[in-house]
Formats: structure tokens, C-alpha cells, sequence
């Protein structure tokens, strides 16, 4: 028998199409009784513009400002998410410094799901599939769900009006 | 919460994992579960052939796997679509288009007869036409049982 409960990781960078993948998460925690994690990553945001160095001016965010804006955004994400939806749900929190991908597949590497969404275009066949979820299909030790953009959705997965799944 | 569930299976033993998977997602609430078996097509000298040089064996051992499905109470069906080399991808993303089905669950490793592939054409292929939610299932390296996915 297992003690440990089974552990689902999602990505969430804020997007819709993250949105209706912890939309998803939330109703498979739901339903199958497992912990939930919300895992963003998060590096510094520095560039440097030709318009700054003509100006000799950059722009960089101290490491302390963007760990606090992808806590925020995470925990946006949860608030739009939940907002409407019945479960009322512990979801633990990490923000993590680095490259998603890689991000992502190691935080879920015990997980018995990673799931993540995906920007690609459905509507043009030759579409590109996002780059984040391509390396987590490549990489993933476990199971993994890409859940398709809200617009390719057939199951209007609208934040805050339906579910992801059809209502009963 | 999954009504309706595709699983899309290539009949090879590594497949056999995936359809473990989808066992442990079934639920009462589920409705159907539709074992999707592409069968691809070869135009070669002037005749059609199977992708897979073994797929009268494949066919048979999921036609058997269905059937267990079916005797332990699932609401299984098999489809078997058939369509020109290369379109595998698209032709299960239409049947779970029709279905109006909740998830694709699908093998890593696809259609591919090399195993050392680690991700095939297929599944990637899936991820970007799939009209809903697709699970990836990992597939080992060698035949022999790997750890289970968290389940006891």
C-alpha cells in the first residue's frame, strides 16, 4: 500500500492557455484525490533595448522583483481559475528560478502527471507546438497532459464560465 | 469526469501500458473508452501493405485487449480507420473530433518501429491537432515492466 499520495505538477506562466491547463488539473486533483503543485519559473528580466543604449538607460529587474512578479502571477492564475468553479482545493506553490522547460520537467519528476498548455495554432495544420511543451513531451520522466489552447478547445475552456470538461 | 476517452494504440507490446493507464482514468462517469488503431497504408509495386511488418499480430492482440475491456464491464469499442502513410496523427485527432472525446491518451513513442525513438512523430503531431486534452504515456526502453506511475 502506498502512503505517499500521488502528485500532479502543472505549469503555470499566467497565459489563458496555462489557464486551462490548471483548469484541467484542478478537476483531475479533483477527481482522483491527488496533491496538487503549481510550479512557475522565473528569471530576470533584462534587456536592453537599442532605444536604452541610445539613451544609455536599462531596464533590469532585481531578482527579488521577479520572483514576486511570477508569485503573483501564479497565484492571478489560481484566483481566475477558481473563480466559479466549485472544488475548493489546496494547491501548494513553487516559483522557481530558470528555464520552464527544464523547470517544469524536474519539478514533476516524482509526479505521477505533468500537465501543461500549449500555444499551438490548431488552426494552421502546419502548427508549431510551443516550445515549452515540446521539451516537456521530450524530457518528461512521467505522464504528461498538453492541454490544447482555449481556441482549439472544443470544450470551451472559458476561465471562470465553463469547465473544461462538459457539466453534469 | 472523462466521458469519453480515445486511447490510440500501435498494438505493439509498449502499448499495452498506455491502455493500463487508461484502465486507472476509467470511471463509472465514463461512458466509452475507443481503442483507436490507425491502420496505415503502403503503396508499394502496384499494392497496398501495412506500415507494420507484424500487424496481423498487432490486430490480434488488441482485438484481445478490447475484448478484456468489454468482459470486465467497460463500454469499449475498437476503431480501426484506414488511411494513406503519414496521416495517423490527424485521422486520431478526427475519430476523437467525432467522439466529442475528453482526452487522447497516446504511447510516446507512437507509430514508431525504432526503438530508440523517445518521442515519435505521431504523439507530437497529436499535440498540435488534438481537439482536447492529450496524455502522453511514457514507454520504457526495453519490454520489461517499468516502475508504475505512482499507483501502488
Amino acid at each position: 500500500m502506498t502512503t505517499v499520495p500521488a502528485l500532479i505538477v502543472v505549469g503555470v506562466d499566467g497565459t489563458p492557455e496555462s489557464d486551462a491547463a490548471l483548469a484541467f488539473a484542478i478537476d483531475e486533483a479533483t477527481r482522483s484525490g491527488d496533491a496538487l503543485e503549481m510550479v512557475t519559473a522565473w528569471d530576470t528580466d533584462t534587456s536592453l533595448t537599442s532605444l536604452d543604449l541610445v539613451y544609455g538607460v536599462a531596464t533590469f529587474e532585481t531578482e527579488r522583483e521577479a520572483q514576486q512578479r511570477a508569485e503573483r502571477q501564479q497565484q492571478e492564475s489560481l484566483e481566475r481559475v477558481l473563480a466559479g468553479r466549485p472544488q475548493s482545493i489546496t494547491v501548494a506553490s513553487r516559483v522557481i528560478r530558470g528555464q520552464p522547460g527544464p523547470v517544469l520537467v524536474h519539478a514533476a519528476r516524482k509526479a505521477r502527471l505533468l500537465v501543461v498548455g500549449t500555444r499551438a495554432l490548431g488552426s494552421v495544420r502546419a502548427a508549431i507546438l510551443g516550445s515549452i511543451s515540446r521539451y516537456c513531451a521530450k524530457h518528461a520522466d512521467g505522464a504528461l497532459v498538453v492541454v490544447p489552447a482555449p481556441d482549439r478547445s472544443r470544450h470551451s475552456t472559458a476561465v471562470g464560465t465553463d469547465q473544461i470538461v462538459p457539466a453534469r | 469526469m472523462f466521458d469519453t476517452i480515445v486511447i490510440a494504440t500501435d498494438g505493439s507490446a509498449h502499448g499495452d501500458r498506455a491502455l493500463q493507464l487508461a484502465r486507472t482514468l476509467l470511471s463509472s462517469e465514463t461512458a466509452r473508452l475507443a481503442v483507436v488503431h490507425v491502420n496505415e497504408l503502403v503503396s508499394a509495386k502496384g499494392a497496398v501493405y501495412p506500415r507494420a511488418a507484424d500487424e496481423d499480430q498487432r490486430r490480434t492482440r488488441i482485438a484481445a485487449q478490447v475484448t478484456e475491456l468489454l468482459d470486465a464491464g467497460t463500454k469499449a469499442e475498437l476503431l480501426t480507420p484506414t488511411i494513406r502513410l503519414g496521416g495517423a496523427a490527424q485521422a486520431i485527432a478526427d475519430v476523437a473530433d467525432s467522439l466529442n472525446a475528453d482526452l487522447i491518451i497516446v504511447g510516446s513513442r507512437g507509430h514508431s518501429l525504432i526503438s530508440k525513438v523517445v518521442l515519435g512523430s505521431v504523439p507530437i503531431r497529436l499535440l498540435q491537432v488534438a481537439p482536447c486534452p492529450v496524455l502522453v504515456v511514457p514507454l520504457p526502453d526495453t519490454p520489461a515492466s517499468p516502475a508504475g506511475l505512482g499507483d501502488s
